[in-house]
């Protein structure tokens, strides 16, 4: 029996990505963010999320990909992380797909740079493929 | 880890705490009855739980110090060093089982039987032959009754405990009835007796009077349930205090109309003294199990729920923050701003109460300190004695978490480096045994902590040598520092100034480890040291972390909060005052204020934002300057910002784990109006930007030397070299551009084109003749007064690292320190002005002369010099 796996999916730069869904805090529409200088350029800001002060990370500029488009307002995936809550950017949000194994596989070797660490793997959906985002080594910014 | 073995270290650990300082104070004064039943109460209670909760090892350790205390109680033994070296020695044992029990959950490999033997052999120093059997006390072992708070309440016959102490040894650490020794719940003093006999040394203690004091005690003890409930009457008589004769008299007394109570009349007839009667009265008052102590007003309470409270304070203000500022801007509904700001004001108070729960006296602390003393000056074999004062103030309780580590440190230099051995001490006239004194208290917002020894003090001159040798300055920077300033250079990294690195300090990572961890927790150290006399060091820590006063600053459109403790003063500075406060030394722009010069930060630059200068404003010349005075670490500066709000109180969020540590940021807030503001840090600022040690060089070499701008007769005092020139006259050289004082070999003169250098410490230096450098006035030259011995150059080293400059003089006079305060206009090239020091006319020479003549050309020279690049 095929294991399913349930993935919260949104759209970033013409592509499709895909995280745990149990990963996921909530999701909501775009919100001012206060840029905090010297960080990081992948860091875009911070964000005031019930009183809580959330990260927000630039996943284009993460997965080093093209830049955000000045006319549209991302929004925010809030992941939950040991104890701690942090934004990814995104175009838009997709639905939540329950996937089976049988379509997965490793990320091919044609994927490169920064975005194949990122990657679980893929899924081969009808029309086009969608990437699971491995959370854990988006979120590790040390190296970058 | 279930809740019961939570409480069970909780509690272990808070005992054993104690019982460090308990020990020690113990020491001092053997005799303290009370410490000694605590003492005993707190190994028992361990011992207790121990065996309840099934850890074996424990217990028999617990145990066999347990035995040795109960003899130490009951003053069949005395209590000599081997003996509380071994009962700390069990001490440290029980923390070591802790710990494997926390970490592995079993009790740990470490065999403790050799000091659990120790203990039970100090046991078998029988007691006094002396001892009679007091022939009141029963001869069978009186049972053992635990009242419900777990405490024991009637007493073991002395006598009838030794034998089988000894059999114990030989059983397996299973508890046997008869030796859950005895507490007496009771610390009665023995009001009548001699004083002479209760301080006495060790030897007279022996003495049958005493056991009939020691046996009158017992017979009361044994009444202490019912003690409460006794007239005053009948627990005079119980103790022996008085006759039944002498009550019944003054009974007698009452009956005939004499208002007054039981005790005040026999007080009155002499017949018992007047504190035996206070302090049965106090028995009596106290609680029905006759304890003694006050009750207990406290309960304890897990530090994460404190810590939750905390948030949602937090939580509270910030809702407060923007309600108060939603109801302040609307005027009309006056209610609602009354309510609001009610609501405020409870809130505030709220939040003030729970921190303050979460405060702790320093006490803690300070505790284990003593403990540290002890062994190290055992250890090190130097006699020190540690007071404290301030033991009360209290402190946030995660800062305590945090200073206890710098305290042990700071101790523990004091002992291995400050504090001399007792012989060098009296050498020097001062009493052997060295003395270490830590004050606490509150200032401001702020917890001051310091730390003084009468050791040896702090040598800047080793200080110095050890700088420069390890690299960590040059032997030019290190001239130009005051004694202040090096002594500091202790906290630089890398610096150790033991040659032998031994187990207690001196690996080299201290004072600088030891200045990150204070100022990670926003607080800061200063050392100030006396050669000879002893060091005081000194800490300044934030009360709390989490809720502070701010200033709001804009930067760039957006806000940032400064910590108000950290705000000096405010600068606004309009139009031309603007442009003309601002003044530029050496390309950084410094500002004035009252005379001292403060170098200046631009926020945007520090955050590398870009700015738009609004051009009109710059035209007409309305351009305002925001400039903040800021403190860190005792210098100052000013930070330029866009624009300056108000002041509020915040609560500081840390960052999240993604943003790595950036040092101009101490974490953000969320403002009453939603928007996030960054906290400013202000120390990282001024680290960053390093405006405290470069400028401040810099600033001291030329302050002497801009002084002729408008403001002319400033008065400062100034470190000059006073130098003779070959025309007899007189030059004054600013000390703070003086490298060195030289005396060359002129055979050593060598040229380069046509200048005079010489070989100078790996460098090429060269040389600059007084004469040369500043222009003859007279036509005729004036008698030089040649020195005859020309072999010699007195040569002043000017400049810094590689740009150095020798200046060749006639003669080294002085170096003073002086006030300037008539300045008239120079006469010739190369001079600032003229004065009269010392009653002589002196030139004072100006420094940009002497660095720009270099650069300039060599005058007369051009020619040769051209020969030489083509040649």
């Amino acid at each position: 029996m095929a294991k399913k796996k349930q993935l919260c999916t949104f759209f970033l730069d013409d592509q499709f990505f895909g995280v745990e869904v149990n990963k996921v805090q909530e999701i909501i529409p775009y919100r001012a963010m206060t840029p905090v200088p010297l960080a990081s350029p992948i860091i875009r800001g911070l964000i005031n999320l019930r009183g809580q002060i959330v990260t927000a990370i630039d996943l284009r500029r993460r997965l080093h990909l093209s830049e955000f488009p000045e006319d549209k307002l991302p929004m925010n995936i809030i992941l939950r992380t040991e104890g701690e809550a942090i934004s990814l950017l995104i175009d838009a949000i997709g639905d939540v797909l329950e996937l089976n194994e049988d379509i997965f596989e490793l990320p091919p070797e044609t994927l490169k740079g920064s975005i194949r660490e990122c990657i679980v793997g893929a899924y081969k959906l009808d029309k086009r493929l969608l990437l699971e985002l491995d959370t854990n080594q988006v979120l590790n910014l040390d190296w970058n | 880890m279930d809740d019961l073995l939570k409480e069970f270290f909780a509690e272990c650990y808070e005992n054993l705490e104690q019982l460090d300082r308990e020990f020690i104070e113990l020491e001092n004064e053997p005799d303290d009855r009370q410490r000694l039943a605590s003492i005993f109460r707190k190994v028992h209670t361990i011992k207790g739980s121990a065996g309840f909760l099934g850890f074996s090892k424990l217990e028999s350790l617990a145990h066999a110090g347990e035995n040795l205390l109960s003899l130490l109680r009951t003053e069949k033994l005395d209590l000599d060093q081997d003996k509380a070296n071994a009962l700390l020695a069990m001490v440290d044992g029980i923390r070591r089982i802790l710990a494997a029990i926390e970490s592995s959950g079993s009790e740990g490999e470490e065999d403790h039987t050799p000091l659990i033997a120790i203990l039970n052999h100090f046991q078998q120093d029988v007691p006094l032959e002396e001892c009679t059997k007091p022939p009141l006390l029963p001869t069978s072992r009186q049972e053992n009754v635990e009242a419900s708070d777990g405490h024991i309440v009637s007493t073991i016959h002395p006598s009838a405990e030794i034998p089988s102490i000894i059999d114990e040894k030989s059983y397996p650490s299973a508890q046997s009835e008869t030796f859950r020794a005895s507490i007496p719940l009771v610390e009665a003093k023995p009001a009548i007796s001699d004083p002479g006999q209760c301080n006495s040394s060790s030897t007279e203690r022996k003495t049958p009077i005493f056991n009939a004091e020691h046996d009158r005690k017992q017979r009361f003890e044994q009444r202490v349930n019912s003690s409460s409930e006794l007239p005053m009457g009948q627990i005079l008589i119980a103790e022996g205090y008085v006759t039944q004769r002498q009550i019944d008299d003054a009974l007698v007394q009452q009956n005939l109309g004499d208002p007054r109570r039981i005790g005040e009349i026999l007080i009155e007839r002499g017949d018992v003294k007047p504190s035996t009667v206070r302090e049965i009265l106090e028995r009596k008052g106290s609680d029905k199990t006759g304890r003694t102590f006050i009750p207990d007003t406290t309960i304890r309470v897990n530090v994460g729920v404190l810590d939750q409270l905390m948030n949602l304070a937090g939580e509270l203000v910030l809702a407060r923050n923007q309600i108060l500022q939603y109801a302040l801007n609307q005027a009309e509904d006056s209610n609602l701003t009354a309510a609001a700001q009610r609501l405020g004001l409870h809130i505030t108070e709220l939040q003030e109460r729970v921190m303050k729960a979460r405060m702790q006296p320093i006490r803690t602390v300070l505790n284990q300190l003593h403990r540290l003393v002890r062994d190290l000056e055992k250890a090190c074999g130097k006699q020190v004695r540690i007071e404290m004062a301030g033991e009360e103030t209290e402190l946030d309780r995660t800062l305590i978490e945090a200073i206890k580590d710098p305290l042990t440190h700071i101790v523990r230099n004091a002992i291995d480096h400050g504090i001399e051995l007792p012989t060098e001490r009296i050498k020097r006239g001062k009493p052997a045994e060295g003395r270490i004194v830590l004050i606490a208290f509150h200032k401001g917002s702020q917890v001051h902590l310091e730390i003084f020894d009468d050791g040896a003090g702090i040598d800047p001159a080793k200080i110095k040598q050890r700088a420069v040798t390890l690299n960590l300055i040059t032997r030019e920077q290190a001239e130009q520092l005051s004694e202040a300033e090096i002594i500091r250079l202790v906290f630089l990294p890398g610096f150790s100034t033991t040659e032998k690195v031994t187990n207690i300090s001196g690996r080299g990572v201290g004072m600088d480890v030891l200045k990150t961890n204070i100022e990670r927790i926003g607080g800061t150290i200063d050392v100030q040291s006396s050669l000879g006399q002893g060091t005081t060091i000194r800490l300044k820590i934030p009360l709390t972390l989490a809720i502070i006063p701010v200033l709001l600053v804009a930067n760039a459109g957006y806000r940032y909060a400064i910590p108000k403790m950290n705000l000096i003063e405010l600068v606004l500075l309009k139009g031309e005052e603007a442009q003309k406060g601002i003044e530029f030394i050496h390309n950084t722009p410094v500002y004035r204020l009252r005379g001292k010069l403060l170098p200046l930060v631009y926020l945007r630059s520090v955050l590398k934002t870009v700015h738009q200068l609004d051009k009109t404003e710059a035209q007409t010349n309305t351009q305002t300057t925001n400039i903040v005075i800021l403190q860190s670490d005792d210098r100052q500066f000013g930070l330029v910002v866009d624009q300056i709000y108000d002041t509020e109180e915040i609560v500081v969020k840390a960052f999240g784990k993604l943003l790595k540590r950036i040092p101009v940021f101490a974490g953000a807030t969320v403002m009453g109006d939603g928007t996030i503001a960054l906290i400013l840090d202000v120390v990282g600022i001024a680290q960053t930007v390093g405006v405290v040690s470069n400028l401040r060089d810099k600033l001291s070499m030329d302050t002497t030397s801009t002084n002729t701008l408008a403001d002319g007769e400033e008065e400062h005092r100034e470190e000059l070299l006073l130098v003779r020139t070959p025309d007899n006259g007189r030059l004054g050289i600013p000390l703070s551009a003086v490298a060195r004082l030289e005396r060359l070999p002129s055979s050593s003169i060598e040229y380069v084109g046509n200048q005079e250098v010489i070989q100078y410490r790996n460098q090429i230096l060269p040389l600059i003749r007084v004469n040369h450098l500043l222009q003859e006035r007279r036509h005729q030259p004036r008698d030089t007064i040649r020195n005859d011995n020309n072999e010699v150059m007195h040569v002043v080293v000017c400049g810094s690292g590689i740009q150095l400059q020798g200046l060749v003089v006639e003669q080294i006079l002085d170096i003073i320190e002086t006030a300037i305060t008539v300045k008239n206009p120079p006469t010739r090239k190369g001079i600032l002005f003229t004065s009269i020091i010392q009653g002589r006319v002196t030139e004072f020479l100006d420094i940009d002369a002497l660095t720009s003549y270099q650069t300039s050309g060599k005058r007369g020279n051009k020619r040769k010099q051209h020969k030489v690049v083509h040649g």
